[in-house]
């Protein structure tokens, strides 16, 4: 991986990450949000976000005391939108690395052994492919007790079956390989195939994936806590526009309790869509 | 009708072509030899203008004295396929996978607004009618290679290139096509440059012969007098690398005294399904004896190796080595893999892309938990397969080395577990004509040194004549023949083995 962010010119010019512009942009943007999300909790005093002891007055539109406004309970804007980003990155990473970790050993598994144990977990990864995943994510939150772990767990369980196929894909072609074949004649067992040369050529992928899994499970991540299924104690950009919907922003006209965290859920997914968009690039080079 | 003069290619710095002048009348038939980065394919595709952008080309390439390099594009539009061909060398890879053979043999006819029969391209090139409804993996791989020469005559051009025509295709199917490429050339008037490592193909096809090395055409004349008398020396390496079967001079190995068995076969049968891939075999090989397992591919002689190996397991019969049953799993199974090695045909792909050469040949080691310094061990195994310095090539990824230095690390992972049994795969297939002097004589040298047994798989008989004590023939999953090489191979008494001894080329 030395070369990996300066690889020198090949056919198709640079192949570095460096090279990908949209790919960098799209990590310096992640880089801020995840020291806003780090830093927020430090920096702001409880009493900002108490809804029982704020000062100020509701609906305020933007102004120089509150860049962004204030919502129903004369909270600001701004500060609510620095708090949620920790919620949404935590959600959107945990619930990525549960799905691609369950993708990554379904897909190795059944790509790896084959036979009557391939087939009964490539049936259930079709279940799971073909049920609608939202569908089944506000199931498992209503059910389930609500907090932040069930909302992983509900995005998590819903969004492996796509990674388990591509992973599976890729351990056949490897274990279609030559050198495979003489490890196994050398006396290589399935824990060493698996080990030394199926994992290593599957986890840059994987990676990859888990890049874009992130976008999507914030988006899901939102939807939830949107549609009121989040953890009610948390504040997130999900949860503000659920309260913006709940208390009549829009009637209010109050556009600044409703554009900044939804401008933030993109530009987040974005960043992460661009990042792994590069990341694809520089691990697949086309030949 | 085709003339290059001063021809150089540059990739970027890289010359790959220097200074190549060369005429080819109407009729005439020159073979174009070399090894692999020779430059001889890179000459061949500047004809009809068919190198990437990033290639640089100087000089002039005259097609019926039009310079192709200035041809508009509507102009060499029209002369490609029209007044040249190409018969190109991956069959499987140079055909639509999704579209019927006789509509790809049409194509060309089509974009040209030439008439013409698909059914009679077909009857030129022996194949039937009906082939031209079938889907290229539905046919076999001489009879892709004939679909392709049947799309090259399309359009009836007077100049056909061949690019190594017949290279993925065992003896007897090279034969047939060989066959029907030298008759088309003669009954048509046709100009052939074929392009080919195997001074033999060249020499079965061509009146002439030219050789090129790193770039330069080093080499030119008749085919007999070039083979017969090289004056340069890259030449004399090439034509000695292909064995003659029959000269003394050409079999390296020392015969050696019946030897007491190590590993034997006994009614081994192998089922693929409803389909019989082994059938009832029985083989021996001795201490130290390398036994050649021939044959055309398809013959079961892959799947055979990979039972002794215990890859698969036997439907019936038994393998023994060294006097006890092969284990068909478990500890015992895997205790018997370190003293059989195996050695794959395309040591490319025989190597994981991301292990140096350290962690290739240390993989067995590490399996087998063998103590001891690993890194010493390891150069010990690598320097037996003359590497020389081992530090030099220890971090090397396989990338990095050359067909010959990768092939040599894959035996050095096979040494280094100490085997007493080597089972080498076409483990000279993929290699370059000098390099595979080389390798042979490495497996002959370990016979010496460490009195390592070899059962070499091979549809190469020349191979076997250089290296083996005894041969045995495969046909259809039986073993037809077998016996000493001189008498397999110098007094056969099956069809099948003199049908396979006809097909060879002879230089």
């Amino acid at each position: 991986m030395s070369g990996f962010l300066t690889r020198g010119t090949g056919r198709g010019g640079k192949t570095g990450f460096l090279a990908h512009r949209a790919g960098v942009a799209g990590a310096a943007v992640l880089a801020v949000a995840a020291l806003v999300a780090v830093i927020a909790p430090l920096l702001i005093p409880a009493d900002a976000l108490d809804v029982t002891r704020v000062t100020a007055a509701p609906w305020q539109s933007p102004g120089a005391d509150h860049w962004l406004g204030t919502d129903h309970t004369g909270r600001s804007v701004a500060l609510l939108v620095a708090q949620g980003a920790g919620t949404s990155l935590f959600v959107g990473l945990t619930a990525a690395v549960l799905a691609v970790g369950i993708g990554t050993l379904v897909g190795i598994v059944s790509g790896h052994f084959g036979g009557l144990l391939a087939g009964a977990l490539l049936r259930v990864t079709d279940f799971f492919l073909v049920l609608p995943a939202l569908v089944l994510a506000i199931a498992l939150s209503t059910v389930l007790p609500r907090g932040l772990g069930t909302i992983v767990l509900a995005i998590g369980l819903t969004s492996w079956p796509s990674t388990a196929r591509m992973v599976r894909a890729q351990t056949l072609t490897i274990e279609a390989r030559p050198f495979v074949e003489r490890a196994r004649a050398l006396g290589g067992g399935h824990g060493h195939v698996i080990g030394r040369h199926v994992l290593p050529s599957v986890v840059p992928l994987v990676l990859v994936n888990a890049t874009l899994a992130v976008a999507s499970a914030i988006v899901a991540e939102s939807t939830l806590a949107f549609l009121g299924l989040g953890d009610p104690t948390r504040i997130s950009w999900g949860a503000m526009l659920h309260q913006a919907q709940l208390h009549g922003a829009v009637p209010q006209r109050a556009w600044w309790f409703l554009l900044p965290p939804g401008v933030a859920i993109v530009v987040v997914v974005l960043a992460f869509t661009l990042v792994g968009r590069a990341l694809e690039a520089v691990v697949t080079p086309k030949r | 009708m085709l003339e290059l003069r001063n021809l150089t290619v540059h990739y970027g710095h890289k010359r790959v072509v220097h200074d190549v002048n060369l005429t080819l009348a109407p009729g005439q038939t020159l073979g174009l030899a070399g090894e692999s980065g020779s430059g001889k394919s890179t000459v061949a595709m500047s004809v009809l203008r068919l190198l990437p952008r990033t290639a640089r080309v100087d000089g002039e390439i005259l097609l019926d004295g039009d310079d192709v390099q200035a041809m508009s594009w509507g102009r060499l539009r029209a002369v490609r396929w029209a007044a040249a061909s190409i018969v190109f060398q991956g069959a499987m890879h140079s055909l639509n996978p999704v579209r019927r053979v006789g509509d790809q043999i049409a194509e060309p006819m089509r974009l040209h607004g030439t008439t013409g029969s698909v059914r009679e391209l077909l009857e030129q090139v022996e194949l039937p009618a009906e082939k031209a409804r079938a889907y290229p993996h539905e046919l076999s791989g001489g009879q892709r290679q004939r679909v392709m020469i049947a799309m090259a005559l399309a359009c009836g051009p007077r100049l056909v290139i061949a690019d190594e025509p017949t290279t993925a295709l065992d003896v007897v199917v090279q034969a047939q096509v060989l066959s029907v490429l030298t008759r088309l050339v003669a009954e048509q008037d046709l100009g052939l440059l074929m392009i080919s490592h195997d001074l033999s193909v060249l020499a079965e096809t061509c009146a002439d012969l030219a050789v090129m090395y790193r770039g330069e055409l080093v080499e030119r004349g008749g085919t007999r007098e070039v083979i017969a008398n090289p004056r340069h020396p890259h030449t004399a390496a090439l034509a000695a690398a292909f064995p003659v079967i029959g000269d003394p001079a050409h079999r390296w190995v020392e015969p050696v005294a019946a030897p007491e068995p190590l590993l034997q076969v006994r009614g081994l049968a192998v089922d693929y399904g409803r389909a019989r891939a082994v059938d009832g075999v029985d083989l021996t090989i001795g201490r130290g004896e390398i036994v050649a397992l021939v044959g055309q591919s398809g013959s079961g002689k892959t799947t055979l190796a990979r039972t002794i190996m215990g890859l698969r397991k036997p439907s019936s019969g038994r393998v023994i080595f060294d006097g006890v049953p092969v284990p068909l799993g478990g500890k015992a199974l895997k205790a018997f893999r370190r003293q059989v090695q195996l050695v794959l045909q395309d040591p490319a792909s025989a190597l994981n892309p991301r292990h140096t050469v350290l962690d290739a040949v240390a993989e067995g080691l590490r399996v087998h938990g063998i103590p001891g310094d690993e890194e010493s061990l390891v150069s010990a195994a690598v320097e037996r397969a003359e590497l020389r310095p081992a530090d030099l090539y220890l971090e090397s990824l396989p990338h990095e080395l050359s067909g010959g230095q990768q092939q040599r690390v894959v035996i050095a992972g096979a040494l280094v577990l100490q085997p007493r049994l080597l089972v080498a795969d076409e483990p000279v297939a993929s290699l370059d004509a000098s390099v595979r002097g080389e390798i042979v004589a490495l497996l002959l040298r370990l016979r010496r040194e460490l009195g390592l047994a070899s059962l070499i798989i091979t549809h190469d008989l020349g191979l076997a004549w250089q290296i083996a004590d005894r041969v045995a023939v495969m046909h259809q999953g039986k073993i037809v023949e077998q016996g000493s090489v001189e008498q397999v191979l110098l007094n056969p008494t099956h069809d099948y083995t003199r049908a396979l001894l006809r097909a060879v080329p002879q230089v």
